[in-house]
């Protein structure tokens, strides 16, 4: 009994010491992040006025005309031009739909060469499989905003910035995502082709494309839904669509105008999230 | 051991022939062409579950199509008609439309037949063929391969570890114990003696 009783509180003072390290790293946490909660009692004047935006929002920016050129951005500061939200939240949409299609054009292709039981069946193999593997790494390991920002500066300000940078990111998941399909296959349907004497590139046309053409559509719209709210962050660094918006109403402290402009990304994302993973739950 | 024979797993020693052909020392292209003389069916069907019966039939003749066309979706008129004959003979040929994976298991590995069939093979491995199915299922997918093996002069090579099944349908049985041979000879004189060596010392069935 002695040795279990050893053993219990063996087992006790470790988990202290875990809790108690955990405890310091948080503590540590604060410091660096200057976290003050003090902040939040003597700036609430401030967040009410804030909040007050989200009870009187602007109406007049999301009066529809969806025509209004981007030649208005120029007056923003001195007023509110009919259909510009409009006009931003298309743009913001676009930006997505562009970006996840030309990503996905590139990232597609390359799942296959990415795909561990494709390609492991040789050195050469290996060896593409993990080059490939190592640049979709590196890319998904820059985030999109910081891509926004290369192509902001490289190119220029406006929504095609945007686009590139929401094509890399969507390279970067979609093929890390349809990569992962292609591995999960059935391999006894490859077998099968293999048998009849086809070739490698006919086994994938006629035996792993069918088995993961649901995966693809569902990644697809997945990878659509994240854009969106990529698109919308890009604007804030002046690659095109709402948060360009965003930024300029906040700067000018015009907190209706700001809280009209949520309400619309709101409303954008939820119908987009819903029906994406309505349509995915149909297919899978 | 059958999968060895066209190379789907590679063997650790020895030779397998094809007539005077050596199998295990052919590359790419050369064993492409070997494996269209091979047909096989596998215990699990692996019919491409999402593909249409017919389009699973026509890809029997993925091995005869050469070049660029090869890896397009789509097949010449006359491996349609291969395809579609195929289908036919074993009496499936009312769903060709639909998905594989709506049919029920002895209606697949018909269809793995029929694609089989579409390659104009000299030789069909038949891998425990009738395992994931109901005894009178078996039966029926058994009687085609025999009918094949008769009508069409198509070898048939089948594992099988139902003796009973094996007795009433091989012309030559050939028995392997831990990768050792313990019977080879026809199915009439499998008598005690052979059940004891193929079974172990316990010697019943």
């Amino acid at each position: 009994m002695a040795e279990v009783d050893r053993r219990v509180r063996l087992e006790r003072s470790r988990n202290l010491l875990i809790v108690g390290f955990l405890l310091v790293l948080v503590y540590l946490s604060a410091g660096q992040t200057e976290f003050n909660p003090g902040l939040l009692v003597t700036k609430s004047p401030q967040m009410l006025r804030i909040l007050g935006g989200f009870l009187h929002p602007n109406f007049a920016i999301i009066l529809p005309k969806f025509l209004a050129g981007s030649s208005e951005h120029a007056n923003l500061r001195y007023g509110y031009p009919e259909g510009l939200l409009g006009h931003f939240a298309l743009q913001t949409l676009m930006t997505a739909l562009l970006g996840t299609f030309i990503g996905s054009l590139v990232a597609i292709p390359v799942s296959f060469i990415a795909a561990r039981n494709l390609m492991r069946r040789g050195p050469l193999g290996s060896a593409i499989y993990f080059a490939v593997r190592a640049l979709m790494s590196i890319i998904r390991s820059i985030p999109t905003l910081f891509w926004g920002i290369l192509f902001v500066t490289a190119i220029s300000v406006g929504a095609f910035a945007g686009v590139l940078a929401v094509s890399i990111f969507s390279f970067g998941l979609m093929s890390k995502l349809f990569s992962e399909a292609i591995e999960a296959i059935d391999w006894g349907q490859v077998e099968a082709l293999t048998a009849t004497g086809a070739n490698p590139v006919q086994v994938v046309v006629h035996g792993v494309f069918p088995q993961v053409t649901p995966y693809l559509v569902a990644h697809l719209l997945y990878t659509f839904e994240v854009n969106v709210h990529s698109a919308l962050i890009l604007g804030a660094i002046g690659a095109g669509g709402l948060g360009f918006l965003f930024i300029q109403y906040s700067e000018q402290l015009d907190y209706p105008s700001e809280a009209m402009l949520l309400y619309v990304a709101i409303v954008m994302t939820l119908v987009i999230d819903y029906s994406s993973a309505a349509i995915r739950r149909r297919i899978i | 051991m059958l999968r060895c024979v066209n190379r789907l797993n590679e063997p650790t020693a020895g030779r397998v022939l094809l007539e005077e052909e050596e199998l295990t020392a052919l590359r790419s292209a050369a064993l492409r062409r070997a494996r269209r003389r091979i047909a096989m069916i596998f215990q699990q069907f692996n019919l491409v579950r999402r593909s249409s019966v017919l389009k699973n039939v026509l890809t029997g003749r993925l091995g005869y199509q050469e070049g660029w066309r090869s890896v397009l979706p789509s097949f010449p008129a006359a491996d349609r008609l291969i395809a579609w004959r195929s289908l036919e003979r074993l009496e499936i040929a009312d769903k060709a439309g639909v998905r594989a994976d709506s049919l029920s298991g002895g209606q697949q590995q018909r269809v793995a037949i029929a694609r089989a069939l579409a390659q104009e093979p000299e030789v069909i491995l038949a891998d425990e063929p009738v395992a994931s199915l109901d005894p009178e299922t078996a039966i029926v997918v058994m009687d085609y391969l025999r009918d094949i093996n008769a009508g069409d002069g198509i070898t048939v090579v089948c594992s099988i570890h139902h003796l009973e099944l094996a007795k009433r349908y091989a012309h030559r049985i050939v028995a392997m114990r831990r990768g050792g041979l313990v019977y080879d000879g026809a199915p009439g004189e499998l008598d005690e003696g052979a059940y004891r060596r193929i079974y172990g010392r316990l010697g019943y069935e």
